[in-house]
Parts: C-alpha cells; sequence; structure tokens
C-alpha cells in the first residue's frame, strides 16, 4: 500500500543565524582569553604600615608556607598565643593554600590603636559540566593591635588557631 | 527464540564491553601515575598500587574473555553466509547495542576532552602550573585513546551494517535517539557555560575587588569554562551539522518525531531559564524601588546582579531564537505537518500556557490578599509597613508581569490557530483539552476550597459575638477563591465554545450496503490533510465518474502501516490444497465466496 509522501516544498536555507552565533561565541571566548593573560597578574601590595597590608602578608606567608614569617605577624600580647611549634604544627596539617580561593578586604575598622579586619573568602568550584562554575563566600575576621612600628595580629581567624591543649 | 537470543548476546556484549574499557583505562591511569612519580615498575610500592594493577588487570582479562566470546557470536550470526544474516544486522536490539556504546563512547570522551582543554589552556596561561597541566592533560588519554577506539569500531560497525542492508525506520529511531541525545546533552553544556562565562565578565567588569593574595583572577574557573565552551560547541557542530544536511534531503527525517520533540524540548529550556532569569532581576528592581535589599547577603550591587541575571537570559535567549528559527524553518520542509508532530508543539505551547496561567493565577491571588490585609489593617493601631512585605509584593508583582505577558502572547496565539476556519483539528486536539479540563480541575478545587473554608468560618461565628479577625482570616480563601472562580468561568465559556465548534461527519451505518453501479470495486483511500472530512469527500466524489459512491471517516491518528495490516488481517487464508474433484466443474458466473461487485 503507498503512503501518501510528502516532498519539500523549499531548498534549505543558508544557516546565518548558525554562523552569527559561532562568531559570538569566538568574540566571547576572545575576549575570556584577553581577560585570562591581562588579569593573571599577582596581587598589587596594600600600602605599608595599615592593617590590611599586614592581614596581606599573613596571607601570602601562609600560601608560601613560610610559617616562621606569618608567626612573626603575631602580636606577643596576644591572648593564649601559640608557641611557634604548635602554630607551625597546626599549619602544615591544615593550610591547604589553593588557586581556587580569592581574599578581599570587605572592611577594615581602626579605632585608636585597635583595628579590626574583615575579609571575604571566594571559593570556586567546578562542579561538572552541567553545573559549571560555582561559588561561596565566607568571611574572617582578624583583630589587630599597633605597635611599635607596625600592626600586629592579636586574634586571628578561627582556621588558623591551634587546638586549645586539654 | 530469536529475541532472547538476541538480548543474552547484546547485553553480555555491552556489559563486558564496558569492563573491558574499565580494566584499560584502570591500567593505562596506573602507568601513568607511575610514570609521573619516576618510580617506573615499583609495583610492590604500597597496597594500593597491588590492589590497582590486580583489578584492573582481572577485568581486563575477564572484560575480553566474555566480550571476545559474545561478540564474536554476535558478529558470526550476521556474516553473510549465515542464514538470517539480514534480519540480524537490521535487528533493533542489535541497533540498541550499538548506538548505547557510542552514546556512553560519545560521552566520557566530551568529559576527557574538556578536561585536557582546560589543561592545556592552564598550562597556557601559567607556566609555573605547568608540570601540573601536563600530569592533568597525560590522565585524559587513557580515557580519550580507549573510548575512542570502542567508539570509533562501533562506529564502523554501525555503518556497515547500514550500507549492506539500509536502515529500518525502528532502527532510525534509535539512531535518532542517539544522534539527538549527542545533541541535547553538548548545547544543553554549550550554553549553560556561554551564561556562566557572560557572568563571570560582568562580575570582573562591575564588582572588582582586588584580591589579598594569589592573581587577581582564578584561572581554573575561567579556563574550566572555556574548555566547556569550545568542547561543547565542537561535539555539538559535529552531529547538527551532519544531521541538518540529512534532514534538508530526507523526508523521512523531515518528519521524525524526535526531531520535533529535541526542538521544542530545547525551547522549553530557553524559554524557561530566560524567564526565569528576567524574573529575578525585576523581581530585585521591585524589591529596591519598594525599600528593601534584596543583596545584602551576597554583597553584590544591583549593576552587577542585574548584568549577572540579563547575561543568564541572553544565552538561553539566543538558544530559544535559534531553535524558533530551526523550527520555523523545519515547518517548511512539508506541505502539511503530521500529526504526532502537530501533536508535539500542541503540547509545547499548552505546557507553556498552564505554566504561565499557574504564575498569573497565584500572583494574582496573592497581590488581592495583600491588597485586602492591608485594607484592613489601615486602622489597625500598628500598621504594616510597606518594606515589611516588599519581598512579597515584588514576588507578586513578578508572577503577575512575567505570567500575564506569558500567558497572554501563548494564548492568543492557540485561540488563533484553533478558530482558523481551515483547522478544526487545532481546535479539538487532545493537548488542548487536557489543558482545559486541568485548568477546570484546579480552579473547581480552588472554589470548592475557599467556599468550604469560609463557611465553616462564618458558621463557627454564629452565635458567638463578632470577631475582629474574622474578615482577616478569611481574606486569603476568598481572595484564591475569587481568581479561581475567574479562571474556571473563563475556561468554561472557551470549552463550550470547542464544543459547539465541533464539526458534525456524517458516517455511514457500518451494516447499511452501499448502492453501487455494476463492476464497482471499493477502493480504500488514505488521505493526511488538514481539510476536514466533508470537504475531502466532495473533492474526491467531484472528481469521480458518474455514479461513484463516496464516504469520508475521520481518522485521527490512523497510519498507512496500521490500514495495512488490517487489510491483510481481512485476506482470507490461502485454500488448503485439495484433490482434483472429479465431479462438475463450477458453471460460467458463478463467483467465489468475498466477492464485491
Amino acid at each position: 500500500m503507498q503512503s501518501v509522501s510528502t516532498l519539500p516544498t523549499s531548498r534549505p536555507h543558508p544557516d546565518r543565524f548558525l554562523w552569527a552565533i559561532l562568531i559570538g561565541i569566538g568574540a566571547l571566548l576572545a575576549v575570556a582569553a584577553v581577560t585570562l593573560v591581562l588579569l593573571r597578574q599577582p596581587a598589587r601590595d596594600l600600602p605599608a604600615g595599615t592593617p590590611g597590608a599586614t592581614v596581606q602578608q599573613f596571607y601570602q606567608a601562609m600560601d608560601a608556607r613560610d610559617y616562621a614569617a606569618a608567626y612573626a605577624l603575631l602580636s606577643d600580647g596576644m591572648t593564649d598565643k601559640p608557641d611557634e611549634g604548635t602554630f607551625m604544627l597546626n599549619a602544615t596539617q591544615n593550610n591547604n593554600p589553593s588557586s581556587s580561593e580569592r581574599m578581599v578586604i570587605n572592611r577594615e575598622t581602626i579605632t585608636g590603636d585597635q583595628a579590626i579586619v574583615m575579609v571575604d573568602i571566594t571559593y570556586f568550584y567546578n562542579s561538572g559540566p552541567f553545573g559549571g562554575t560555582g561559588e561561596y563566600t565566607s568571611s574572617e575576621i582578624f583583630m589587630l593591635g599597633h605597635e611599635t612600628d607596625a600592626w600586629r595580629i592579636t586574634k586571628l581567624p578561627y582556621r588558623y588557631q591551634p587546638a586549645p591543649r586539654p | 527464540m530469536q529475541v532472547a537470543r538476541r538480548i543474552y548476546l547484546y547485553l553480555v556484549s555491552f556489559i563486558s564491553l564496558q569492563i573491558v574499557i574499565m580494566g584499560a583505562m584502570s591500567l593505562g591511569q596506573l602507568l601513568i601515575t607511575q610514570g609521573l612519580s619516576g618510580q617506573p615498575g615499583n609495583l610492590g610500592n604500597g597496597d594500593v598500587l597491588r590492589m590497582e594493577f590486580s583489578s584492573g588487570t582481572a577485568a581486563l582479562v575477564v572484560g575480553t574473555l566474555a566480550w571476545a566470546i559474545h561478540w564474536g557470536l554476535a558478529q558470526r550470526a550476521v556474516h553473510p553466509d549465515r542464514p538470517g544474516a539480514v534480519d540480524e544486522r537490521r535487528s533493533v536490539l542489535r541497533a540498541l547495542m550499538l548506538h548505547g556504546v557510542l552514546l556512553v563512547s560519545t560521552w566520557n570522551i566530551f568529559l576527557a576532552l574538556a578536561q585536557l582543554v582546560q589543561s592545556m589552556l592552564s598550562a597556557l596561561v601559567d607556566a609555573g602550573n605547568g608540570r601540573a597541566a601536563m600530569e592533568n592533560s597525560l590522565r585524559t588519554l587513557p580515557v580519550l585513546i580507549i573510548y575512542g577506539c570502542a567508539a570509533a569500531y562501533y562506529w564502523r560497525v554501525r555503518a556497515t551494517d547500514t550500507a549492506l542492508v539500509g536502515e529500518r525506520e525502528r532502527v532510525a529511531t534509535i539512531r535518532r535517539w542517539y544522534t539527538y541525545l549527542a545533541l541535547a546533552g553538548s548545547l544543553a553544556v554549550l550554553v549553560f557555560a556561554s551564561a556562566d562565562l557572560l557572568r563571570y565578565l560582568w562580575d570582573i567588569v562591575t564588582s572588582y575587588n582586588p584580591p589579598l593574595s594569589g592573581t587577581l583572577i582564578s584561572a581554573d574557573s575561567l579556563t574550566w569554562i572555556m574548555a566547556r565552551i569550545g568542547t561543547g560547541l565542537a561535539i555539538w557542530l559535529f552531529f547538527w551539522l551532519p544531521t541538518q544536511q540529512q534532514v534538508a534531503g530526507s523526508p523521512a527525517e523531515q518528519r521524525a518525531l524526535l526531531r520535533k520533540v529535541y526542538g521544542y524540548g530545547l525551547t522549553a529550556l530557553a524559554v524557561g531559564m530566560t524567564l526565569v532569569s528576567l524574573g529575578l532581576v525585576l523581581n530585585d528592581g521591585l524589591r529596591l524601588l519598594l525599600g528593601s535589599d534584596p543583596l545584602a547577603a551576597s554583597g553584590k550591587t544591583p549593576l552587577t546582579a542585574a548584568g549577572e541575571g540579563l547575561a543568564t537570559a541572553l544565552a538561553f535567549g539566543t538558544l530559544w531564537a535559534y531553535q524558533r528559527w530551526v523550527l520555523h524553518t523545519d515547518a517548511t520542509w512539508l506541505a502539511a505537518e503530521p500529526p504526532r508532530a502537530a501533536t508535539v508543539r500542541r503540547l509545547y505551547h499548552y505546557l507553556i500556557s498552564a505554566i504561565s496561567l499557574s504564575a498569573l493565577a497565584g500572583g494574582v491571588a496573592d497581590l488581592l490578599y495583600l491588597l485586602i490585609t492591608f485594607w484592613l489593617d489601615r486602622a489597625a493601631p500598628t500598621l504594616v509597613s510597606l518594606t515589611t512585605r516588599s519581598e512579597t509584593i515584588s514576588r507578586d508583582l513578578t508572577l503577575v508581569i512575567v505570567g500575564l505577558c506569558v500567558w497572554v502572547y501563548q494564548w492568543r496565539l492557540l485561540q488563533r490557530q484553533a478558530t482558523a476556519p481551515d483547522a478544526p483539528a487545532e481546535r479539538q486536539a487532545l493537548p488542548r483539552r487536557v489543558y482545559l479540563y486541568l485548568a477546570l480541575f484546579a480552579s473547581v478545587l480552588t472554589v470548592i476550597g475557599s467556599v468550604g473554608w469560609t463557611l465553616y468560618q462564618v458558621l463557627l461565628t454564629v452565635g458567638t459575638p463578632a470577631q475582629a479577625n474574622l474578615l482577616h482570616d478569611l481574606s486569603r480563601p476568598l481572595s484564591a477563591g475569587l481568581v479561581a472562580a475567574v479562571v474556571l468561568i473563563y475556561h468554561l465559556l472557551v470549552m463550550r465554545g470547542d464544543l459547539q465548534a465541533r464539526p458534525v461527519v456524517a458516517v455511514a451505518a457500518p451494516e447499511a450496503a452501499l448502492p453501487s453501479p455494476a463492476g464497482a470495486v471499493p477502493v480504500l483511500l488514505f488521505v493526511a490533510s488538514a481539510a476536514p472530512p466533508a470537504t475531502i469527500g466532495a473533492l474526491v466524489r467531484n472528481a469521480l465518474p458518474a455514479g461513484s459512491h463516496v464516504v469520508a471517516f475521520p481518522a485521527p491518528g490512523l497510519e498507512p502501516p496500521a490500514v495495512d495490516a488490517w487489510l491483510r488481517s481481512q485476506e482470507p487464508p490461502p485454500a488448503p490444497p485439495v484433490e482434483t474433484p472429479r465431479g462438475p466443474r463450477l458453471t460460467a458466473g458463478a463467483q467465489p465466496v468475498g466477492a464485491v461487485s
């Protein structure tokens, strides 16, 4: 039994729409590549002698695993200041610097000789081909005191504090 | 028996092939890890290495044995010298196995390729990260090589089958499943990644805050997005361009139902994501106007947040526009839309209508409730400020605005199609009736619930002092009931119009004998047309000699193969062979049983 047949009524249209989309995607990738190249620069140092600069030096020392330099930024007047060995042991066990973290200063408050620096840490994660790139942000607080020639850390965020001894 | 044998052979072949692949990949990864660690051949370095080597080797050996035996048997069955080889090559189960392997391989190749591209981009951008990037690149090689070999081999097997025995419709359907699944997956990755990239770049431009340490941006994130875009685009084009060429030259591909499902499915995704993104931007804007800060928790500026939403809308809006263009182009191929393709189209439009109507009705009901409570609370000692309810108001306004725009647009289109004089099938279509009955069902239940609750609250107060909060308690059910009543009445009127417009088709009584001139032979003519049956009957009657009789039956959903099968079932069975009778022969003019004059 012969079924009703149909024939194409028009020739295939050139897919200009697709070409336009491909050009758009190409332009987007080009911008992304330029962004990647131009902004792959190390972070600028904050002005010396500010609480923010001290916090920045602390993070840079921890990133470089230079725990002695990080310890040197702690104030002697810090409550429950750990000894250097305990600090380095804790840092070795818990410090995992990652290129997928980004730390920016949210707020810096100076009151006389005391300062509070709140830092936002954004963690980027790649969650698969559909989930793409996600991020979440948490905050850390540093308390600092101004000593003879520089600001020193008087209270560390929780993750850098060694566990208290029993 | 054949079916059971094929299920067994092809299923075991598929499973054992996956075991072979897993074993080979495990050993490949182990070799690379050993090579990169600088301690090649040191398999005694820990229980973990020994375990990995043992499991990989066991899987490879056992899997290869099982696959070789079962696939060998399957291939032997299709050897040209074997009886039934043609049927074997044409079997649906064989096609299922081939395309199953191709689908799994395509997906894994895609993931590995994306990771490889990301690693290469990372190496290019960060010379200091070169070793890590090289290691990551090498780890993708076993996946690419092994799945690539499997895909290449089975692609060749499939091509050989098609070249030798052609492609039947059911096998073509399986091929289309594979193709359109690959297309949908790669396109979805491409669009999601493009939206990610637009948002990322917008964030850098509008809310950039120099970091304290590390580099100014995260290269991992950006390179992963770029890798997904590049790989998704490559895989999508790999399948899309040949598919479009095939469709241009093949009526069967043009009529394929799966192509419509793919097209409308992606369009629905694009529409949903675009409208949700725009709705969120609108919602944030309204909240800001009403005095609350929707961005306090995220810390983003309004410009950044709005741009992110618009960036997502741009990416998915582009997909929406392209899919609409493709569907429009597809419609120009055929003189008449196949019935099942029309059903898919209607399903899409009525689904969008139903969702937008729900949003609109919900938003209006809630706004009405808020207005009533505002009016009731205006004399209360403590006024409820606009700001404290701004989140609810802006949400409801967003639902109303977006829902109204979408529903009005869709419904006007559908009503125009349904009331067109040359398209009665639209008005009686199943998706339309389902939509109408769903609207009636939801609104009737809401009306019943609100009236019942209202009556209950009122009866509770009979004989008691007047309750100050009675109106307050009744405001929500009353507002919901009012909106539901409007929806109910409107859709009842629409349904009544559809019932009144139902065509009356004269159908001949099945037992009535057709008057026919001498020598007339019944002919069954199959016509697929949007014209009503009475019109078709009249046209055919006019084309026939005088005295011919034509009866036209509406036959929605009927296809030629079904008619053919029915006709064959009506044929009398062949007469059994009998000995030549010695009795009188048939006289002239006598007719065998079953002849029709």
